[in-house]
């Protein structure tokens, strides 16, 4: 029962009248075997969170309980072992260490956990062959495209066998078709019992989640669930579509009519968003 | 995982080796030069004591004057010093004193002179050692052809000419019965030395001629002043009783003043040892800055390495490695550099050894304890200077490093 219970939790950074407080107050429960989406727009205090979450950071104040135990305060060598067994990380960057090949890389959380190499490289390659870049594993990051590197990063996140997965914006830095790939992985993932909890810009994601909730300025303003969250997908969907489609605009038309009309358009759509924005929040 | 810490640290030092192959180079030529020169300095240590030792230890010498310390340099610079042709207060009436205490078999005077020894037109500068008719018996010394002083020599007019002098002054000739002329006056040559035996207290003999010390004596103005005074002992386990009785004797001879220095074999060997000790730290204290400076190599380039692979650590900590597998990860590496290079700088100084023995007449001594100790130093040197890169990186935290580029 791997539950995360988050009770109050806030996390500043700086000293005196320089500190700025990134998350104020969040309490948040995520239950075993769910897939939560956290969105909302930078600086809101999403990554922060999840490094919370994911033991990389601890809170100023707050109590953090993963499965009932209290971890937030634990020494580092503790949370490294709960990190080591318990989470597996996603990150948008991939951060594959760049002089390892891909099997190096996936095997790299069991050699913390004392796995001998023949069966750490047993493990990290039967889990490369179910993503589907077995054939890769002596390939350099370097020599690998965005989705095969995501890929890997995936796969060195489950090579543990974690119970919750952490995904910062992991289809950040890739095109469509590989995100669909990946977020395909991390469904079957989910399918599997596992707690996934994602950080993400892109509300197309969030037809994935079983639970979104939206922060800002380091405090949780809405959490989505069923028919809510779809309401709200099709709406930012809609949104993103018709703002995109205003500011392709200028390009796709011949440059006359550009001139004028479109950045108008254009302007009183952006606040149309804004407005709409304001109003979910 | 220590195992797979020394394989990262390899993998690791095998991608930057220009780097590591300069930061090697510094530990090398310190770990080289340190044990060298210790290697030297107990080599000659040895065979300085062999050759003491050669003596037996039944001698005690008696020179001129006062030793400060008990032991030290001071009385090494007293023995050599003792063959210098100063003014002596050791005298003939000394001689025969000391030659009376029931302990001592033989006792023999040596008085120094400084001349020139001529045959024909040929003239070598040399030191003239007058000594008495046990001088080879006592010092251990060997003729290579003819005879020595005494026996049924009655002429007091006789010279024994070391190799060097014979070969100068003769060439390929047989010199034994030839004449040579010292300060004015004709003496026969009735032998030669073999300077490859015996030891006379750290002088070469190479350059030496030996008179008779009576002889020596009319050549001194009829003063006897002797510069040594050699003492072979009966029972050798009462050295140190002796050593009491010869001063007790001198002293009354002296009227109360100690105006000479009783050295015992003991106290030689034991004063030669902490002298080369002395000289030998001083020289590894000033090989091992080299060391050290190699050692700050390491560190700087450890430092280097862990801000270049800053997010390499993040990473590693995230996927769940502690401090302290990240701390071991560097300091192996640190370890690594520094034992490479010990071991290399320990097969370079036995190289070395060889080289020095083969060129010169000095035997390195490369013990195994030197060896280890050189083992060990290194093992030190990367513990010394790789801790601090390593807790650097141990510390960091994960978020952070995670957003170093």
């Amino acid at each position: 029962m791997n539950s995360i219970e988050l009770t109050e939790v806030s996390k500043s950074f700086g000293l005196g009248v320089g500190a700025t407080t990134v998350i104020k107050d969040v309490s948040l429960s995520v239950p075993k075997g769910e897939f939560l989406v956290i969105m909302g727009p930078s600086g809101s205090g999403k990554s922060t969170l999840l490094n919370i979450i994911g033991l990389l950071d601890t809170p100023d104040d707050g109590i953090y309980k993963l499965s009932g135990k209290d971890v937030a305060y634990l020494s580092s060598r503790r949370r490294a072992k709960i990190r080591r067994n318990n989470i597996g990380i996603i990150f948008q960057n991939f951060n594959l260490i760049g002089r390892m090949n891909v099997l190096e890389n996936v095997s790299l959380p069991l050699l913390y956990k004392g796995v001998s190499t023949v069966k750490r490289y047993e493990r990290a390659s039967e889990i490369l062959k179910y993503l589907g870049i077995q054939e890769k594993e002596y390939y350099l990051p370097n020599q690998l495209s965005g989705g095969q590197l995501q890929r890997a990063a995936i796969a060195r996140a489950m090579v543990n066998r974690p119970s919750i997965v952490l995904a910062d914006e992991p289809t950040g830095n890739l095109d469509t078709k590989a995100s669909k790939v990946i977020m395909a992985a991390l469904k079957e993932i989910h399918q599997a019992g596992n707690t996934i909890i994602m950080v993400t810009h892109n509300p197309d994601l969030a037809v994935y989640a079983d639970r979104v909730i939206k922060m800002v300025d380091g405090r949780i303003e809405e959490e989505l669930t069923g028919k809510n969250m779809d309401a709200d997908i099709a709406l930012q969907q809609k949104e993103a579509t018709q703002h995109v489609r205003t500011a392709k605009n200028p390009a796709i038309e011949p440059q006359p009519k550009a001139k004028k009309k479109p950045a108008k358009k254009a302007s009183a759509k952006k606040s149309v968003v804004k407005k709409s924005k304001g109003k979910t929040s | 995982m220590i195992n797979e810490h020394f394989k990262m640290a390899t993998n690791s030092l095998r991608n930057n080796k220009v780097r590591t192959f300069l930061t090697l180079l510094g530990i090398i030529i310190g770990v080289t030069s340190v044990t060298t020169i210790i290697g030297l300095g107990e080599g000659v240590k040895k065979q300085v004591n062999r050759q003491i030792s050669s003596l037996g230890s039944d001698i005690i010498t008696v020179v001129p004057g006062r030793s400060a310390g008990d032991g030290g340099l001071d009385s090494i610079s007293s023995l050599l010093g003792s063959a210098t042709g100063s003014t002596s207060n050791l005298s003939q009436k000394d001689l025969s004193a000391v030659d009376s205490i029931p302990n001592v078999s033989l006792a023999g005077g040596t008085m120094v002179l400084d001349g020139s020894v001529t045959q024909d037109d040929k003239k070598v500068s040399t030191q003239i050692l007058a000594v008495g008719e046990n001088y080879l018996e006592l010092t251990k010394q060997k003729l290579s052809s003819g005879q020595f002083f005494g026996g049924d020599l009655t002429n007091n007019e006789t010279v024994v000419l070391s190799q060097n002098i014979a070969n100068k002054l003769f060439g390929d000739r047989d010199p034994i019965g030839s004449s040579v002329t010292i300060r004015d006056t004709n003496f026969i040559v009735i032998g030669v030395l073999n300077e490859q035996a015996g030891f006379n207290f750290g002088k070469s003999l190479s350059n030496t001629v030996l008179i008779p010390l009576p002889t020596g004596t009319k050549l001194n103005q009829d003063i006897m002043q002797l510069q040594q005074i050699t003492l072979s002992l009966d029972n050798p386990n009462d050295s140190a009783k002796t050593s009491q009785d010869i001063r007790s004797v001198l002293l009354k001879n002296h009227k109360g003043e100690e105006d000479f220095t009783i050295t015992t074999q003991d106290q030689l060997v034991n004063t030669t040892d902490s002298v080369f000790k002395m000289l030998t730290s001083f020289t590894a204290a000033v090989a091992s800055i080299s060391l050290l400076v190699g050692g700050i190599g390491v560190m700087n380039i450890m430092l280097v390495t862990v801000t270049e692979r800053t997010k390499e650590i993040g990473i590693r900590k995230a996927v769940g490695a502690t401090k302290f597998q990240i701390l071991m990860q560097f300091l192996i590496e640190a370890l690594v550099i520094t034992l490479t290079g010990g071991v290399v700088g320990i097969i370079l100084s036995v190289i070395l050894g060889y080289i020095i023995k083969a060129q010169t007449s000095i035997v390195p001594s490369l013990d195994p304890w030197i060896l280890l100790l050189a083992a060990g130093v290194s093992l030190s040197v990367g513990i010394i200077f790789g801790t601090w890169p390593a807790i650097r990186a141990a510390t960091k935290e994960p978020t952070e490093a995670l957003k170093h580029e």
